[in-house]
């Protein structure tokens, strides 16, 4: 296959098109950042950036142009590797810092994190393509939670609670396309709404007594039922016990979230300069390169997480608005690639990888006009850093695959 | 083949809703953030990167009446904090407290006091030295958010020399702050706690001046901002005193040997207040930085009292100073003349069944009126005030100015009191006390009260022929342009006693300083003629209160003076030589200029 004929007439040139421009956004944004008092003038990120997004492309064409049923054959391959490499972490990660989630491939830094991304959509579409779903019963997916346990594991031990949670969406989405009942989801879901409301006995009440009513509702088996329950029940327990396990700078970011005035100067402080530099620039922005929440420095990470903030103060609502609709638009495409394809697995996969980009998109855009606790997601194609861009430009290609090959079966 | 068989039939709907939903609710945020909020999230990023630094104005110096300069301000290191840039705020409390010698907590209340301020440097310690600052300049990067500024402070150059009424300057509390509501305060702003200091703050202080500046996250200043020119700090006006400096040291040395006492100059024609000294005294350095809890309560329980002004704010028994109005209000009543005898003197006066003392034990004999001025005799003005009577004798010393706060320039003047009919009647019940009263208050003793003020400027008023003039402490207020506001004398009323009486009343309290038996003699200033008036005020907490009162020279008197020395026994062995040597430095200072 080569890449005249991906170019050819089935190919979503508009999707490739957006994400170029997302990305050219995002190269212009961060040479922006790189103009702050308090950088380092020399840092030249926004060729890196370019660097990455000249691989990213390769790395999308490269995807695209395999056909998925390889995938479908490698996943398990690719799987048990993402987890090795995870394992590695532990081996030869220097935990020092707190965090540790790069992996140091001859002076290049990957996150193997984000390749179990991929590696998980596989596996998960893979496993998901080859059973009969429409009975109605919760068994047959619970092998899928065990696939995604693994990774996500792992990932939280890094730690690293955004990423784990981004699994969490792909289960979610890729569970629904397999045609999982929207109340059997709830209900296999339940232990993790357990644990958000166990923080506060009086939800937890609440929490237990909609799980019943959805358990009377939804009717399964009396061992299902049972075990449900009890798991719900011991989850709520055992909750605030680890609450006390957390590191004190995630529980600090989920009080912050609860309550930012908690912390001003502190990771409250992220939040609000954010929400200062987006709002100063009002409907037009304060013209390019003029942000000054973005050149005095008050804005934190400015080219990573808080890009869109960056971007915000100097384009104002009418710039912001081009990067929402850019993006409702992409995804939008990646649902029609997802319904269109006549593949169970490939299907799987796309809405697999529109989870992805749901998730970081509303997470990361939530993150910084302050709806959302800070959890250090990137925002897909414009926040500066490798891994991410070559992961995101990989499933752009699995989106492109899907869509190029949607007749076949 | 387009018609397309969906696997998913379901996925086609729900997915998409959830999407446009999210994207909805970011649409929405962003435009709440961008549009609804855009005005203040733009105040808040100008203020962000904007650094308002307050400049504070210099406030106005104080004078003495020859220009020699009393009260300046000098400039000093404060220790600040700008809020906003407070990093690790524990640790960095933690150790600043450490360098300053607070305590944490004390920095930490400090915060909390000007909680809505978090862009303004919020002074923390003041007059910091040399030393302290070089320390924090040294430590300056585990101090995030901590600034040194210089500002001016206020400097007594002379310690405690007038330190009642030039008064302390202090840190404006929270309670001043908002019943002030000016835009000229601020938290950590100076204002005037005492004295002349809080008569004329509002000339003294200037306008306070801003500097913007543009500043990074870390606190870096980038610079000024380009189309905000500072404004300027506009000083404040200068005070020039009626104070005669070389008197008010020789006051306050003449009066140093006493514990408790006061003095006050004034110049008979015009009011001026040439001294004016109250003992105990402070040192209002002490107000100027960040006075000490144990200072201040030091010197708020001292027993002596240090704080209070006694020359305005207490109020004593005249004594026989008040005879002076007893023989005017006889005169003027026409019951007595010149010459005028009673029943002589032998050392007590039978009234109704109760014998009266005079001071005299031995009895001073027959005495006409500038006698019986000269040696106070009691007797001759039991007899006197008798014969005038108590209403008359209350009307007329109310008529000149006692009982009546005479208006100086300064905050707690007292009234005084001039008992009369209606007092006893409250105070004692109409049938519980007799006209014997009146012989009490004919010599000055019982419930008479007086400030030593009253007392100066009486003395005043008889040397100058009967005007009252308002006794002032602020001769001009200079501004830095040059204008100025001149405090012209102010006369506020007239003795009631006639032109040859007055010259009367003058050859009596002349031979009181001139006469071989007078009371006064160890007032006198050879080569000048002096009238005053000794008094020994009786009171009930010790030792008689000690007064002398005088003007001098006689004639065209140019000052008038009144002394008290609290506990000091007879007036005439302890004021009368303070005034005497007052007077005395005044009149041949004079002579020399």
């Amino acid at each position: 296959m080569s890449i005249a004929t991906i170019s050819g007439r089935n190919m979503d040139i508009w999707m490739v098109l957006m994400v170029l421009i997302l990305c050219g956004l995002g190269v212009v944004t961060i040479y922006g950042t790189l103009q702050s008092s308090e950088v380092s003038s020399n840092s030249r990120l926004h060729v890196k950036q370019l660097l990455w997004i000249g691989l990213g492309t390769v790395a999308m064409v490269i995807t695209a142009s395999v056909t998925y049923k390889a995938y479908y054959v490698l996943a398990p391959v690719l799987y048990l590797l993402s987890l090795l490499s995870l394992g590695l972490l532990f081996i030869l990660g220097d935990r020092s810092a707190g965090a540790n989630r790069w992996l140091d491939l001859g002076g290049f830094f990957w996150q193997p994190a984000e390749t179990a991304k991929v590696a998980t959509i596989f596996m998960l579409a893979h496993y998901l393509s080859g059973r009969k779903t429409a009975g109605g019963s919760i068994k047959p997916f619970l092998p899928a939670l065990g696939i995604l346990t693994l990774p996500v594991l792992l990932i939280i031990q890094q730690p690293d609670l955004g990423t784990s949670l981004v699994f969490v969406a792909i289960l979610v989405a890729m569970l629904y396309g397999a045609g999982m009942k929207p109340i059997d989801l709830f209900l296999l879901l339940s232990p993790a709404l357990s644990v958000v409301c166990a923080f506060h006995l009086v939800s937890w009440m609440i929490f237990i007594c909609v799980l019943l009513v959805m358990l009377y509702l939804a009717r399964p088996r009396f061992l299902s039922t049972a075990t449900i329950f009890l798991i719900n029940f011991a989850v709520g327990i055992v909750t605030p016990i680890l609450w006390r396990g957390l590191h004190e700078y995630q529980q600090k970011r989920i009080l912050v979230f609860l309550d930012p005035g908690r912390d001003p100067l502190g990771a409250g402080y992220q939040v609000i300069q954010s929400k200062v530099a987006l709002g100063s620039g009002g409907f037009l922005g304060k013209g390019f390169l003029q942000g000054t929440q973005t050149k005095l420095a008050f804005l934190p990470a400015q080219h990573t997480d808080f890009i869109f903030s960056t971007y915000g103060e100097q384009f104002g609502f009418l710039g912001s608005l081009l990067i929402l609709v850019l993006f409702l638009w992409f995804i939008i495409r990646g649902l029609r690639a997802a319904q269109m394809a006549r593949n169970r697995f490939a299907s799987l996969v796309a809405l697999g990888a529109v989870a992805v980009f749901c998730f970081h998109i509303f997470v990361n855009l939530g993150v910084a006009m302050g709806i959302m606790p800070v959890t250090g997601l990137p925002l897909p194609f414009m926040s500066y850093g490798g891994s991410s861009m070559i992961t995101n430009m990989i499933l752009v290609g699995l989106l492109l695959n899907v869509r190029y090959r949607w007749q076949e079966y | 083949m387009k018609t397309s068989r969906r696997l998913h039939d379901r996925t086609e709907l729900i997915p998409l809703l959830v999407v446009l939903a999210l994207f909805f609710v970011l649409v929405f945020r962003l435009f709440f953030l961008q549009v609804v909020r855009a005005q203040t999230y733009r105040r808040l990023s100008e203020e962000n990167r904007i650094r308002v630094i307050p400049v504070d104005a210099p406030r106005g110096h104080v004078l003495d009446r020859n220009g020699n300069v009393l009260v300046c301000n000098r400039p000093s290191y404060v220790a600040s904090i700008v809020p906003f840039k407070l990093r690790q705020m524990e640790r960095t409390i933690e150790t600043l407290a450490a360098f300053l010698g607070m305590e944490p907590g004390q920095i930490s209340d400090r915060l909390n006091e000007s909680r809505q301020r978090r862009f303004e440097p919020l002074k923390i310690k003041r007059d910091i030295d040399f030393q302290t600052l070089a320390v924090l300049q040294e430590h300056k990067l585990d101090l995030p958010g901590v600034i040194y500024q210089v500002e001016p402070r206020r400097e007594y150059l002379y310690g405690d020399l007038a330190a009642h009424l030039l008064g302390t300057v202090g840190e404006i509390s929270s309670a001043e702050l908002s019943e002030l509501r000016s835009s000229k305060y601020r938290h950590g702003s100076l204002i005037g706690k005492g004295g002349l200091e809080k008569q004329y703050e509002r000339f003294l202080r200037g306008d306070d001046g801003v500097q913007y500046v543009e500043v990074s996250a870390v606190g870096r200043e980038i610079g000024p901002l380009p189309n905000r020119p500072a404004m300027e700090a506009r000083p404040g006006n200068d005070l020039v005193l009626t104070i005669d400096l070389a008197l008010q040291q020789t006051a306050e040395i003449a009066l140093s040997d006493s514990a408790a006492g006061a003095l006050v100059a004034l110049d008979p024609s015009s009011g001026e207040i040439l001294a004016m000294v109250s003992r105990p005294a402070f040192d209002p350095n002490l107000f100027s930085s960040v006075i000490t809890e144990s200072t201040w309560q030091a010197l708020n329980e001292d027993p002596g009292h240090p704080l209070l002004n006694r020359a305005i704010q207490s109020t004593y028994p005249p004594g026989s100073i008040l005879k002076v109005l007893t023989a005017a209000a006889g005169l003027e009543a026409g019951v007595i003349t010149e010459h005028t005898r009673f029943s002589p003197c032998t050392g007590a006066f039978k009234y109704g069944d109760r014998w009266f003392g005079c001071w005299q034990s031995w009895g001073h004999g027959s005495l006409s009126l500038v006698g019986a001025l000269a040696q106070s005799c009691d007797v001759y003005f039991y007899q006197l005030g008798l014969k005038v009577g108590l209403d008359r004798w209350s009307e007329f010393a109310s008529s000149c100015g006692m009982g009546t706060a005479l208006g100086v320039d300064l905050a707690g003047e007292a009234r005084g009191l001039v008992p009369d009919r209606e007092f006893f009647n409250d105070h004692y019940g109409r049938r519980n006390w007799g006209p014997g009263v009146l012989l009490n208050l004919a010599i000055g003793q019982g419930e008479n009260l007086a400030t030593p003020l009253q007392m100066a400027s009486l003395m005043a008023a008889i040397g100058n022929e009967g005007t009252i003039y308002r006794p002032h402490l602020v001769r001009e207020i200079r501004s830095l342009s040059g204008k100025s506001l001149d405090q012209s004398p102010e006369v506020i009323g007239q003795l009631p006693i006639s032109p040859e009486h007055i010259r009367l009343l003058k050859k009596g309290l002349l031979a009181v300083v001139h006469n071989r038996q007078g009371t006064g003699r160890q007032a006198a200033v050879p080569g000048f003629e002096i009238g005053g008036k000794t008094g020994t005020a009786q009171n009930p907490h010790g030792e008689d209160h000690a007064w002398f009162a005088a003007f001098a020279p006689l004639e065209r008197p140019r000052i008038a003076v009144a002394v008290i020395v609290e506990h000091g026994g007879h007036g005439g062995a302890v004021a009368a030589p303070i005034a005497g040597r007052v007077m005395e430095a005044y009149l041949r200072g004079n002579e020399a200029r």
